[in-house]
């Protein structure tokens, strides 16, 4: 890099940390801590205890939105001129998430178009549920997350895909949950066998960092095992009742 | 202390726990920087060291490559921190009782220069930060934000003009 200009030295200056002994030798503990492959393996079981609580999280709303950065809030105003494809692509060698896809600026005019446009070619939903309700529901996770970051909100077009998965997941779990209520062996079938294949949600298990494709499958077991408590619980995980919300079953 | 990026020298760590240990300053610093309130950069340290070892397989070999690297797992815990999606690291108590009643940042009273960097998108910021605070090259920059690194060029040439245009007002 070239020299830095003045302006560059007194953006440098505000980033000025205070000599702190106490910190440095606390941060260094924490280090050698960890090259202890037991702490980390505990520190891992810890981990993974939070991520089954929060994978139900993103699954149904869609939570792993970037908004990166705080401090001064820009006006969304500032942003309602900007297009929603940004040009900027994810790299999965710096993220815990595999995704490669474009950014999307949620605030920009277009962007719910692009949603719509996110759905996915293969996406199969259950018989009385029509693709207008996941877009309606897509729709609204996306605009809420958006308003949510003041207008700047950023997501990945791939993130937009896995949210619809996530509604059709929680379609055929309701529609699991319907058919077993209503002592219906074959639809019970159908929906444990959606449920089974991965294809069906393609796009989130190609994203998955760990973890989801795992969970969902025990699900897809414990629908085929008859287990109406998994489901209700799963059912409940995901907020299906109100992702479903206006759907006439 | 090495929190300081003109300071950072450049040596090579061959092992994984060598390296964590150089770094482990450098990314407190990253996190003193930018995380509210400031003890909880205790556990973002906690968590993007724990991520460095998980995925220790896929450690860059050039040093610059593998800061770069740590930096892009360090963004990305950054954003979990702000999306309160971040768990309590007990392993990170006494560090977060050192940063709770000493925080590392430095006060400013360059009140032009704040507002300058605060009148930058969010994402510029960041490219911009990247490069003066941490001391990456815009290249590496871009690998952490996930952009390429000529449109990273592209947006830090926009960035200095934006700084120039409120600091010279």
């Amino acid at each position: 890099m070239d020299e830095m200009t003045d302006d560059e030295n007194r953006i440098r200056a505000l980033g000025q940390l205070r000599s702190h002994p106490g910190a440095e030798d606390a941060a260094r503990e924490l280090a050698v801590a960890l090259e202890d492959p037991e702490v980390r393996a505990e520190a891992e079981r810890s981990r993974g205890r939070l991520r089954r609580s929060s994978i139900g999280k993103w699954v149904a709303t869609g939570s792993l939105i970037a908004v990166v950065g705080v401090g001064v809030a820009v006006p969304a105003a500032a942003l309602s001129s900007f297009l929603a494809r940004t040009g900027e692509f994810g790299d999965p060698t710096t993220s815990t998430e595999v995704d490669e896809s474009e950014w999307i600026a949620l605030g920009a005019d277009d962007a719910p178009q692009v949603v719509i446009d996110a759905y996915p070619d293969y996406l199969t939903l259950p018989p009385g549920v029509p693709r207008d309700a996941a877009i309606a529901d897509v729709s609204k996770i996306f605009a809420r997350l958006d308003a949510e970051a003041g207008g700047q909100g950023l997501a990945q077009e791939g993130l937009m895909a896995s949210t619809y998965d996530g509604f059709a997941i929680c379609a055929w779990t309701v529609e699991w949950l319907t058919a077993e209520k209503a002592s219906d062996a074959d639809r019970e079938q159908l929906a444990a066998d959606w449920l089974s294949d991965t294809d069906n949600f393609r796009t989130l298990v190609a994203s998955d960092g760990g973890g989801v494709t795992e969970w969902l499958m025990e699900i897809a077991s414990a629908a085929r095992a008859g287990d109406v408590n998994a489901l209700r619980d799963f059912n409940r995980q995901l907020d299906c009742v109100e992702r479903l919300d206006g759907v006439k079953r | 202390m090495t929190y300081d990026s003109a300071e950072i020298a450049p040596p090579v760590a061959d092992d994984v726990d060598t390296f964590i240990r150089l770094i482990c300053d450098e990314l407190l610093g990253y996190f003193a920087r930018r995380v509210v309130p400031h003890e909880d950069a205790a556990d973002c340290l906690s968590e993007t060291l724990l991520v460095l070892w998980c995925k220790r397989d896929k450690l860059p070999a050039a040093h610059g490559d593998r800061r770069a690297w740590s930096y892009g797992i360090a963004h990305r815990v950054l954003a979990a921190q702000q999306r309160n999606q971040l768990r309590q690291h007990s392993l990170a108590g006494r560090l977060q009782e050192q940063l709770r009643f000493r925080p590392l940042v430095a006060e400013s009273t360059d009140d032009a220069a704040i507002t300058a960097l605060a009148s930058l998108s969010i994402r510029d910021r960041e490219l911009v930060t990247l490069v003066v605070w941490e001391g990456l090259t815009i290249a590496q920059a871009a690998v952490v934000l996930g952009i390429k690194p000529d449109a990273a060029r592209a947006r830090y040439s926009r960035a200095r003009r934006t700084l120039r245009k409120h600091l010279s007002a």
